[in-house]
């Protein structure tokens, strides 16, 4: 049957089980507010990131634009200058310096000399020398058999 | 108090009502814009932002054989103007008219026209850009074009040409190559926004073009450039119209210069006259003179009918078809050889050979040289020069074309034929451009050299050589000879019709390594005293031969000049008659004869000269099929005044000549004129005393 002091008892059973249900919640509540500012810092953190992302790539993108222009207007002005020179380096050019500046006058007469270096006959040697020892003697008769004839004057 | 409280509830239901409903239409047609009608508000904004431009694709380069750039594409601004955002147009003309071209009331009528914007002057030049852009005008602003620059000026105009505002080619390989050189415009979209920059990671597409192929030429910029100063040179010395100048490789066909006077700039071609423009080398038609020549003796030599030791005679003159036509030296030559009249230039020499060749054989070998027609060398205007039809060439017109008159040639097309001697007899197609390159991708086109045909064999074209190189060795071109060297060489003088005008020119063929080049040097319509290929052409020629010897390294010869030399061995001709013609060809080929035959019979029924005459080694025997073709065939009566008796018969015989001779000691009249022309079945008086 039910008595004053169970009904007390229940009572305070029941209160205590309201106490930890009431505090169950509230920690949950505490939980999901934590968690719920956790995810507004996140997502603001976030869009400010997006962003800030967001512009530093137009802002990338608008020196990139930048650059390229700069890069053209450079090549542009580099073939401009590489014309430049081929017209400062054409012969008439040359020979207008030359002439002008240079005080140069065309030859009146080009003179050949010519080197023959066939009179010479066979020498003969008194004694076999090694020929490695003569390393420079021989590139230097490579030369002079290469070079047979001699200009004295040449247009260039 | 009720009523009124009531009446003022009505107006607020009424109000809200009034704004609930308007709020409705706007959120309606909110809904209409953004979502039904969204599309075509999207494109409209769109086209707003997005801009599109037309990327003009760059012309190709011209390139010479050493890697020189002749001919580039620059990029330049046009000035362009927009009327409706010039605050000030009196101020901003008369800035604008100190800088440009134009003057005030141009640019003053132009700024203030209705179009939205307006081109003032297009591609203007570096300087003019800087100094409108410092004067910092509004409304005035800057479009970007290619512009077409040449950065050797003058140089190789002639064949590069120029092109327009627009850059399409007007001239020469510019016109010619344009389909190579033009690219294709490309296209591109970019967004921009409203102050026109660009929006950085907006739409961007690009619809790419394709630029112009390069074009590499077989001209060297260093022969060219001598070949121009020496024209320069002479216009100094001589009183002349205008010149051309051509070397050619004659192994390739390659041409290493063709340089022309007058000359003008491509980069303000507008600024000279059209003549200057003129590639005379290859559109003006000229007589060539004692150069063609050349072509007569190869063509003779080919076909049998002469060789360099057949005896010829010249009196002074010849004539044909009762028409004189005298030598260049009025006493004349006397009897020569046919090297002589080589030599010596002789006309009416080379009057007889031609007239010897016949009409078809000698207009085939004309044709086969590549006279009168276009040579192919993909320049436009080329003309074809002016070979007179077939049926209108009578004797006297033979006679001329033999040695260059009556006849007129281009400078290109006598380079080539030359070229063809110069080259073991294989005519060559003169080749201008070596390569176009395709880009990357493509393979490339290769022009190769391109034989036209083989038009005389290698030993005539070599004994041609032989017979010009004593031209300048010993002959009328003596002042083209350059010592060591073994250059062969014709001068040529035609003088136009009742005017003591002349063309001159000369052609030469010049050794270098293991191929010859031919050098062509023109001079147009000389005045004055000095008027012969051999006193204006000719060192012209010389000068710059010997610059490009130097310059391409040839060495010149240590050992002793050249020296013509002939077999002076004389041989008797044996008795022909009536054997067949195959065992009388090798009976005289043995011996050391030169055989031409006349007519399809088997059996040789007269010979020209007769038997038993002692003559030249390697001199021409005629056989013929029929007694009558001897008879009739006309041959020159040599001047027989001053001869003894015993001469007088051993060149008629020779010649094939019947003789009486009356009186004795030296000859002293004849009974026919000397330069006639009679049949040999007539025969000759001769008074001696």
């Amino acid at each position: 049957m039910y008595t004053g002091h169970d009904y007390g008892n229940r009572i305070s059973q029941s209160n205590y089980l309201n106490e930890s249900s009431y505090n169950f919640t509230n920690i949950k509540k505490q939980a999901f507010t934590i968690l719920y500012i956790f995810m507004m810092v996140f997502i603001s953190i976030s869009i400010l990131l997006y962003i800030s992302q967001v512009l530093n790539i137009n802002q990338s993108s608008s020196k990139l634009l930048e650059l390229e222009e700069k890069l053209e207007t450079i090549k542009s002005k580099n073939e401009r200058l590489e014309v430049e020179l081929a017209s400062k380096t054409s012969l008439a050019e040359v020979e207008k310096i030359a002439k002008k500046e240079l005080n140069m006058i065309e030859p009146d007469k080009r003179e050949t000399l010519v080197y023959n270096n066939q009179i010479k006959g066979k020498e003969k040697f008194m004694a076999d020398i090694p020929k490695e020892k003569f390393f420079l003697a021989q590139i230097y008769d490579k030369i002079i058999s290469e070079v047979t004839t001699v200009q004295a004057e040449s247009f260039e | 108090m009720q009523r009124f409280e009531t009446s003022v509830k009505n107006r607020v239901i009424f109000y809200f009502a009034v704004i609930f409903i308007l709020f409705i239409i706007l959120a309606l047609r909110l809904v209409w814009i953004q979502i039904i009608n969204s599309a075509e508000y999207e494109h409209k904004a769109l086209s707003q932002r997005v801009k599109e431009f037309v990327v003009n694709s760059e012309r190709g380069i011209i390139y010479d054989n050493t890697g020189r750039k002749l001919a580039v594409s620059l990029p330049a601004k046009t000035v362009v103007a927009l009327p409706d955002n010039i605050i000030n147009p009196e101020k901003t003309a008369s800035e604008l008219a100190e800088v440009l071209d134009k003057d005030y009331n141009t640019i003053y009528r132009r700024i203030t026209s209705d179009a939205a914007a307006i081109f003032l002057q297009r591609k203007v030049s570096e300087k003019t850009y800087q100094k409108i852009e410092n004067k910092n005008l509004i409304g005035i602003t800057f479009t970007e074009e290619s512009k077409r620059y040449y950065p050797e000026g003058e140089l190789a105009s002639h064949i590069i040409g120029f092109t327009g505002i627009d850059n399409n080619g007007l001239n020469g390989l510019e016109l010619s190559y344009n389909n190579y050189l033009g690219g294709k415009a490309g296209k591109m979209i970019v967004e921009k926004d409203a102050e026109g920059r660009t929006i950085p990671n907006g739409i961007r597409e690009a619809v790419p073009g394709r630029d112009g192929y390069n074009v590499y030429l077989t001209i060297d910029e260093v022969i060219q450039y001598m070949a121009e100063k020496e024209l320069e040179n002479a216009a100094e010395t001589f009183d002349f119209s205008g010149g051309s100048v051509i070397v050619l490789d004659s192994s390739n066909g390659d041409l290493l210069a063709m340089a022309n006077t007058p000359t003008y700039n491509p980069n303000n071609f507008a600024n000279y006259p059209e003549k200057n423009w003129r590639n005379r080398a290859i559109s003006d038609v000229f007589e060539p003179g004692s150069t063609f020549k050349i072509i007569t003796a190869a063509s003779a030599l080919e076909e049998g009918v002469i060789t360099e030791n057949d005896i010829l005679t010249d009196p002074g003159h010849i004539y044909v078809e009762n028409e004189e036509i005298s030598c260049w030296s009025r006493v004349g030559h006397g009897a020569q050889t046919f090297a002589e009249v080589v030599k010596n230039s002789c006309n009416p020499g080379f009057v007889e050979v031609g007239l010897k060749l016949k009409k078809e054989i000698f207009y085939s070998y004309i044709k086969a040289f590549g006279f009168g027609e276009q040579t192919g060398i993909r320049l436009p205007a080329e003309a074809a020069g002016i070979i007179p039809k077939y049926q209108k060439i009578g004797s006297l017109e033979l006679a001329t074309f033999s040695f260059g008159h009556g006849i007129s040639v281009t400078p290109i097309q006598l380079v080539t034929a030359v070229g063809a001697v110069a080259n073991e007899g294989k005519l060559m197609r003169p080749r201008l451009v070596k390569k176009v390159e395709t880009g990357s991708n493509t393979e490339n086109i290769i022009n190769e050299p391109q034989m036209v045909r083989q038009v005389i064999s290698k030993s005539t074209a070599d004994k041609t050589k032989e017979l010009l190189k004593q031209v300048v060795e010993s002959g009328t071109g003596t002042q083209a000879a350059i010592d060591g060297y073994e250059i062969g060489g014709k001068t040529g003088t035609a003088k136009h019709y009742n005017e003591d005008i002349y063309d001159s020119s000369f052609i030469g063929i010049v050794p270098a390594g293991d191929r010859d080049l031919v050098i062509l040097t023109i001079l147009y319509d000389i005045k004055g005293e000095t008027y012969y290929g051999s006193q204006t052409a000719a060192p012209v020629f010389r000068n710059l031969t010997a610059n490009i010897l130097n310059y391409l390294n040839i060495k010149p010869k240590q050992n002793k000049d050249f020296n013509y030399e002939q077999n002076q061995k004389e041989i008797i001709i044996p008795d022909l008659i009536g054997s067949d013609f195959l065992s009388a060809e090798t009976r005289l080929r043995e011996k050391g004869f030169n055989v031409k035959l006349m007519g399809d019979g088997e059996v040789v029924r007269a010979q020209l000269p007769a038997s038993g005459v002692e003559t030249n080694y390697n001199s021409t025997v005629w056989l013929f099929s029929e007694k009558k073709k001897r008879e009739e065939m006309l041959i020159a009566v040599p001047d027989f005044r001053g001869l003894n008796g015993i001469e007088a018969e051993k060149l008629a015989d020779e010649k094939g000549l019947g003789l009486i001779l009356d009186g004795s000691g030296k000859v002293v009249g004849q009974s026919v004129y000397p330069g006639s022309r009679i049949k040999s079945s007539k025969v000759i008086n001769l008074k001696l005393r």
